[in-house]
């Protein structure tokens, strides 16, 4: 029997850590068997937590802008659902996720070019796949994938780093860094990379996304941004800076 | 020598094709400047040597062809700007809603209570009436419970 389960990273800022919280608590409601766990500092950990997350791992957590992808390939489960923080889960389908990844090594859903910064690299490359919610398996492949992402994303950082045939703009989105892994890399023969059903706008609304694209469905995963929420008291946005 | 070299005008399109008035950009000195070249009506026979050089510079064809692309652009334009205009206003108001759910949930009585299906209504509404509404049917059970126990 394969284990299954969510994970979350909350890093450098607090903010996201309440708002990881908020997301598990919101998975939580409909889906109460919920394996959760989350990556965060030992700091901002209250044992009211444990009532959430089954798992708190802090050991080593780097606290840098992408320790999502340092704790990628150290999941505990076998399928991995990753959720970035600013969400919220608000279907019960949320636990049927892990049926869709089939033979494939991971599923992404797609980018909308008209609700994100940047999708196009060339006039024939594109981003097509958001990398804020993906359901992946652990086998050597995915492993050596996460590890490079997290390797890979910060050569990217470094002005060496070679940008000539992309938009300097591109270097900040470990999108792009996905995006090259998967193309550009041996990754691309090696993983097997498939899409959530249709309409995948459901596993991943993201605020400003035109409602059609739900094709009447209900949404399963709000993805929202942390610097446009307001809220009057223990909030996520008060705690952002 | 590379200035002689620059044509005199540029980009003309058609105002009003009819009535022989355009819109081309004049070379004066090293620069270019829009304006605007009316000739009238031909049945009125007046002259304009600018309007008269860009027709044998360009032709009409190539001005309709020119006058075609800027409209196309300028629809393309339009579109995008009501496109954007879209996006800004479901965020609008899918972070209102948002919002709205956040602040239910931080009231102690609904974070804490263990009526989960209205819980779930509240996290699923589609409109603000709807978190309202389920908050406060949420809520009056809530004041009933306690009202009970006392």
């Amino acid at each position: 029997m394969q284990s299954k389960g969510y994970v979350y990273v909350a890093s450098l800022k607090k903010a996201y850590y309440e708002a990881a919280k908020y997301s598990a608590e919101s998975l939580l409601t409909f889906y109460p068997e919920a394996k959760i766990t989350l990556f965060t500092h030992e700091e901002w950990v209250e044992e009211e937590d444990y009532d959430i997350f089954d798992q708190i791992i802090t050991e080593d957590v780097p606290k840098d802008k992408r320790a999502k992808l340092w704790a990628l390939s150290k999941t505990p489960y076998d399928i991995t659902m990753y959720v970035d923080c600013d969400t919220y889960i608000q279907h019960e389908d949320i636990a049927d996720v892990f049926d869709f990844i089939d033979e494939y090594d991971i599923i992404f859903t797609r980018n909308r070019p008209y609700n994100a910064k940047i999708t196009k690299l060339s006039d024939n490359e594109e981003m097509i796949y958001h990398c804020g919610i993906f359901v992946y398996k652990n086998n050597t492949q995915t492993k050596k994938l996460m590890d490079d992402w997290y390797k890979y994303y910060w050569e990217q950082q470094k002005k060496s780093f070679d940008m000539e045939h992309y938009p300097d703009e591109a270097r900040p989105w470990d999108t792009f860094t996905m995006w090259y892994l998967l193309n550009k890399t041996d990754h691309k023969n090696t993983v097997r990379v498939g899409d959530f059903p249709e309409p995948d706008a459901r596993w991943n609304f993201c605020l400003g996304q035109k409602p059609e694209e739900l094709q009447g469905q209900d949404v399963i995963i709000t993805h929202y941004r942390l610097d446009r929420v307001f809220t009057s008291n223990e909030i996520i946005g008060k705690n952002k800076s | 020598m590379a200035e002689a070299a620059l044509p005199k005008y540029k980009n003309p399109v058609w105002l009003d094709k009819e009535n022989r008035s355009m819109q081309a950009e004049i070379l004066f000195g090293d620069k270019y400047t829009p304006a605007i070249i009316n000739a009238g009506p031909a049945s009125e026979g007046k002259v304009n040597k600018d309007y008269d050089a860009i027709i044998e510079m360009f032709g009409e064809q190539e001005i309709d062809k020119l006058t075609q692309i800027k409209e196309d652009e300028k629809q393309l334009d339009v579109e995008r700007r009501l496109a954007q205009e879209e996006v800004h206003k479901n965020r609008i108001k899918q972070e209102a809603l948002f919002n709205m759910k956040l602040e239910a949930f931080e009231i102690p009585e609904v974070k804490d209570s263990e009526e989960k299906e209205l819980k779930k209504m509240i996290r699923k509404a589609k409109t603000i009436i709807e978190v309202n509404a389920y908050t406060t049917i949420l809520l009056w059970r809530e004041f009933e419970k306690k009202v009970d126990a006392e």
